[in-house]
């Protein structure tokens, strides 16, 4: 039997208190109160030993309890042969992680990096289990274990560093969490293969990174690390802290009408602890050929960011960079910009024959959709009563029917929008009957005109409907102040079908709001219209935004953008073709691409641009992640508050026979507890200590004299 | 249960004991008339018949027959001998039990009830009455704890003497764990003023048998003395001193014609009671056929 601390057992001495009380309990002396003395006589007492012990039981049992005591706080085990064989079999894994995210490409970094590898692999040269990894925005095998131990340990680490060599710094970002929780994750695996081997061993992982406060580290919480398992970041040193970032911002763009003039909104940031204030930012062109003389000074203190309005851009196609000077590292300087391409929907309104300003319906339509630079709208009215010239119609993001269609335009309208886009139909009156039974696909629709007393609100609105998503938080989801006069009622609506969605209702729990999806496209039936004789729709603030979200609605696939950062996917489902695609990355290389696919190597900052068999041109730019930027020193502690168990690097590099006994102490130190939590004895003690107190209450309320009251 | 058969009216009291069924010779002034007697100087004029005097001309006093009640007064005890107990009970918790039971007996017979309780001073005294909630303060009374270092009964005794001037029932009740020097004069004294006296002596059986075995310091709850003792050695001595303390006390009692009634705590009290009202009727008889015979 061993035990896990053994100087508790000294606490067994205190088996001397009940021994000696046993032997002093004879001493003290007992009184009996009696009513008179007046006949009694003293007598002299009888002498008794006092070294004469009593109650053997009793002191036996109280012994006893002292003794398990000590016993069960010294935590007993019993250490069999194989636990002793697992002892001697103890192994460490290592695994070497080097940071190659668009930070290390400050000055001297990588080489740093690099030699810091060195010394770790040459230090590991007689280990039997290590990997290594290279790691920016996810992780990068260089040697798995099993590459580790089939390499000759004589070239080993030349061979592995050539092969580091040959994987310089990318452009990505940085994710720590991603990259110790994979490696993690390998090593388990790995373990779980040898496990007949060796049970006992210790994890290290060395990271090597800059350790910069624009890594990604949110993974890491709430992570269950190994009990054996171990990082040790070495953190490379940058030769200049002085470092300012340039970032382009999507939005808020200064765009004339005209597209004259356009400047973009860049945002500059300031390290924490940089030297330098004061910066500028001028347009040049790709291979420097041209530049500008428009410089825009700003000035930024330490920590601190600006966003602000760049010089406007020139007119000159080759143009497509903006450049900040003034700080030490240049990894993060340029931004890309792709040529403004404003976004375009198309929408077409079958509005009534006739006058405009008769319908009210149409007037709210046209301010509701306005165009703006970034976002194009188009409004299409038509009061055609053929489906042809509606067909050739391209693009159409809304359909708005207000009037009675007949049949055949009803009938290919719905054809059509099966294939995709959006019908929006309020019924304005009775006579939109026909229309909706043809659209809805069900003859025995009827419209009828519901009676109102005064007016209906809106009772009902289910927020998880896309249509009303947007609106589900409180601050906006006050739908309860527009009135509705009128409206009407659909009957024989079938409403167990699986397809239809009612999003609102209306207060005496009519639906306000029916959506139903067909093939690919959807219809939006509203039970009352927007006009001010109907309802206050119109005028309401969630009017336009509603309209909007409608006009989006389904639309399952991300607008092509003219800005993306390093490693985004660019969703390439809305080009209208149904070709390859060809594109252009920076340096030139073309790749193709099926449309509907996500185009994903964005992985250098530059012009990309993609091109279509169609005609079809676009031109976008990537960019450097704006935390990339953020190269202020990240405090181990904010690591270490993630429950990662980092240890020194001294500690962990050099080990000396007195540090590698030290470890083996505590491994087998740490064994020993697994053994003794497994066994849990002390539990049991425990148990017999409160079972003999019993006893011992029993017996002693039993041997103690009986007194009188 | 014993005590409801026995019917207060056996009582052979000359003063009326027990209430109601037997008229008193002593005439006084109350509701019912009796005679009519010649007045003579030295009478209280108010008691003249003044209607009388003027269809006659004579002075005559009117006589009333005076209800005459028991009037009996308890005295209890209180010194800390009596809160001895070895039954789970003191002492003092079955004389408390007697003299209310007693109380309350004398009470429902409309007799009137005093107590005065003692130690080595007089710590309580209720004049004997019989009125609404006296017996209930009289109960409240014997509850309070015991005080007394020390036990003197001829205090309580001579002062009973000065307050009860007419004729009743004095019932003392002690452990008479004291020197019994001067207490059959005092005994004495109380039977001469025409006084029936009645004791009862209240023993533990651990007191009276000395029924302790192993050697231990007994302290006095009274002094707070502490001897040593071995009970196989002291009992012969205690005992033959308890047996001679007993038929001393006995002999006192009996030579002043006093009712003696030893109970020990673990009797039936109504056995006590029981004993004691035949020892009454008994004594009555006895003093019938004296006053005969005399």
């Amino acid at each position: 039997m061993s035990f896990l601390y053994p100087l508790f057992l000294l606490g067994g001495a205190a088996i001397a208190g009940p021994i000696l009380f046993h032997l002093i309990r004879r001493v003290t002396r007992e009184k009996r109160s009696f009513s008179t003395l007046m006949f009694l006589k003293a007598s002299p007492p009888k002498l008794t030993r006092k070294s004469r012990i009593e109650h053997w039981f009793l002191l036996l049992l109280r012994c006893l309890v002292f003794l398990l005591l000590a016993l069960a706080f010294s935590r007993p085990y019993l250490s069999n042969e194989q636990t002793m064989l697992l002892e001697s079999d103890e192994r460490v894994r290592h695994c070497l992680l080097i940071d190659k995210s668009a930070s290390m490409r400050r000055d001297g970094l990588w080489e740093e990096s690099l030699l810091k590898a060195e010394d770790w692999l040459t230090q590991w040269k007689q280990e039997a289990y290590a990997s290594v990894y290279l790691f920016d925005e996810s992780i990068h095998q260089v040697v798995s274990f099993e590459d580790w131990s089939g390499l000759n340990p004589d070239i080993r680490t030349s061979e592995i560093l050539n092969r580091i060599k040959a994987q310089p710094p990318s452009w990505k970002a940085t994710s720590i969490d991603d990259a110790l929780l994979e490696s993690l994750n390998r090593m388990e695996e790995g373990a779980r293969e040898q496990e007949k081997e060796s049970k006992q061993q210790a994890w290290e992982l060395v990271v090597i990174s800059d350790l910069q406060v624009g890594s990604r580290y949110e993974g890491l919480r709430g992570q269950d690390w190994p009990k054996h398992a171990y990082v040790v970041f070495d953190g490379t040193e940058p030769r200049t802290s002085s470092n300012a970032g340039l970032q382009a911002l999507q939005s808020d763009w200064q765009i004339a009408e005209d597209e004259s003039f356009i400047a973009p909104r860049v945002r500059v940031s300031n390290a924490q602890d940089s030297d330098q204030e004061q910066f500028e930012i001028q347009w040049k062109t790709e291979d420097n050929s041209l530049e500008t003389t428009e410089n825009l000074p700003m000035y930024v203190t330490p920590g601190q960011t600006r966003i602000m309005t760049a010089p406007k851009w020139p007119g000159d196609k080759r143009v497509n960079q903006l450049v900040l000077t003034g700080d030490s590292e240049t990894f993060d300087n340029t931004i890309w910009l792709a040529p403004f391409k404003p976004r375009t929907s198309r929408i077409v309104l079958l509005a009534p024959k006739g006058q405009k300003q008769d319908s009210e319906l149409e007037y709210y339509i046209e301010r509701a959709f306005q165009s703006i630079p970034e976002h194009r709208v188009e409004l299409i009215q038509s009061q055609t009563e053929t489906w042809e010239p509606l067909a050739a119609l391209k693009g159409i993001d809304l359909w708005i029917v207000t009037r009675p269609l007949n049949d055949s335009v009803a009938e290919g309208l719905r054809e059509h929008v099966k294939k995709g886009g959006i019908i929006l139909m309020p019924l304005t009156s009775v006579t939109m009957q026909n229309t909706l039974q043809v659209i809805w696909e069900d003859p025995v629709l009827e419209i009828e005109e519901a009676t109102v007393t005064d007016y209906s609100l809106i009772g009902k609105i289910d927020f998880q409907h896309p249509l009303f998503a947007p609106f589900a938080d409180p601050r906006f989801s006050n739908f309860s102040k527009i009135h509705f006069w009128k409206h009407r009622r659909i009957l024989n609506l079938d409403l167990s079908q699986e397809e239809l969605q009612i999003a609102a209702y209306l207060d005496n729990d009519e639906p306000a709001i029916i959506t139903r999806s067909q093939g690919l496209g959807r219809i939006i039936l509203i039970s009352s219209s927007w006009t001010p004789k109907d309802s206050q729709l119109a005028l309401s603030t969630k009017f336009v935004p509603w309209l909007y979200t409608a006009l989006n609605w389904g639309r399952n696939y991300q607008e092509l953008r003219t800005q993306y950062s390093i490693g985004e996917a660019v969703d390439l489902s809305s080009i209208p073709t149904e070709d390859k695609l060809a594109i252009r990355n920076p340096n030139g290389e073309v790749e193709k691409k099926s449309a509907d696919k996500l185009y994903r190597n964005t992985n250098l900052p530059g012009i990309y641009e993609i091109e279509a068999d169609n005609d079809f041109r676009w031109t976008f730019a990537v960019n450097l992640h704006p935390d990339e930027s953020r190269t202020s020193v990240l405090p181990l502690e904010t690591l270490e508050s993630l429950g990662v168990p980092t240890r020194d690097p001294e500690n962990a590099a050099e080990e000396t026979p007195e540090s590698r006994e030290q470890r083996a102490e505590d491994s087998r130190l740490l064994q020993s507890q697994e053994i003794e939590q497994d066994q849990k004895y002390w539990r049991w003690m425990l148990l017999a200590v409160l079972a003999l107190v019993l006893v011992e209450s029993l017996v002693a309320s039993k041997a103690s004299p009986k007194q009188f009251a | 249960m014993s005590i409801k058969h026995l019917e207060l009216r056996a009582k052979v009291v000359v003063e009326g004991f027990w209430n109601g069924l037997h008229r008193s010779p002593y005439h006084g002034f109350s509701v019912e008339f009796t005679e009519y007697r010649q007045y003579t100087p030295g009478d209280d004029p108010r008691y003249l018949d003044w209607k009388l005097y003027a269809r006659s001309d004579r002075y005559y006093i009117k006589k009333f027959e005076d209800e005459t009640n028991l009037r009996c007064f308890l005295l209890m005890d209180r010194s800390k001998s009596m809160e001895f107990g070895s039954k789970g009970f003191t002492k003092q918790d079955y004389a408390n039990t007697l003299a209310a039971t007693l109380g309350y007996f004398l009470s429902r017979q409309g007799d009137a009830v005093g107590l005065m309780s003692f130690d080595e001073v007089i710590q309580e005294y209720m004049p004997a009455r019989n009125r609404p909630g006296h017996l209930r303060q009289l109960m409240q009374t014997l509850e309070k704890p015991c005080q007394g270092e020390s036990t003197d009964i001829k205090k309580p005794i001579k002062r009973i003497m000065d307050l009860m001037k007419s004729r009743g029932l004095i019932v003392l009740i002690s452990d008479f764990l004291a020197p019994l020097d001067e207490l059959e004069d005092n005994l004495a004294t109380l039977t001469a003023y025409g006084h029936e006296v009645q004791v009862f002596h209240i023993l533990d059986p651990a007191e009276r048998h000395f029924t302790f075995e192993e050697a231990i310091q007994f302290e006095d709850q009274e002094t707070g003395q502490l001897m040593y003792v071995d009970p196989a050695t002291a009992k012969k001595g205690y005992m033959e001193q308890m047996e001679n303390h007993l038929e001393k006390l006995k002999n006192a009692c009996d030579k002043s014609g006093i009712g003696y009634t030893l109970l020990t705590t673990d009797q039936p009290l109504e056995k006590g009671l029981f004993d004691f009202l035949k020892a009454r009727i008994h004594r009555g008889r006895v003093v019938q056929r004296k006053a005969h015979a005399g």
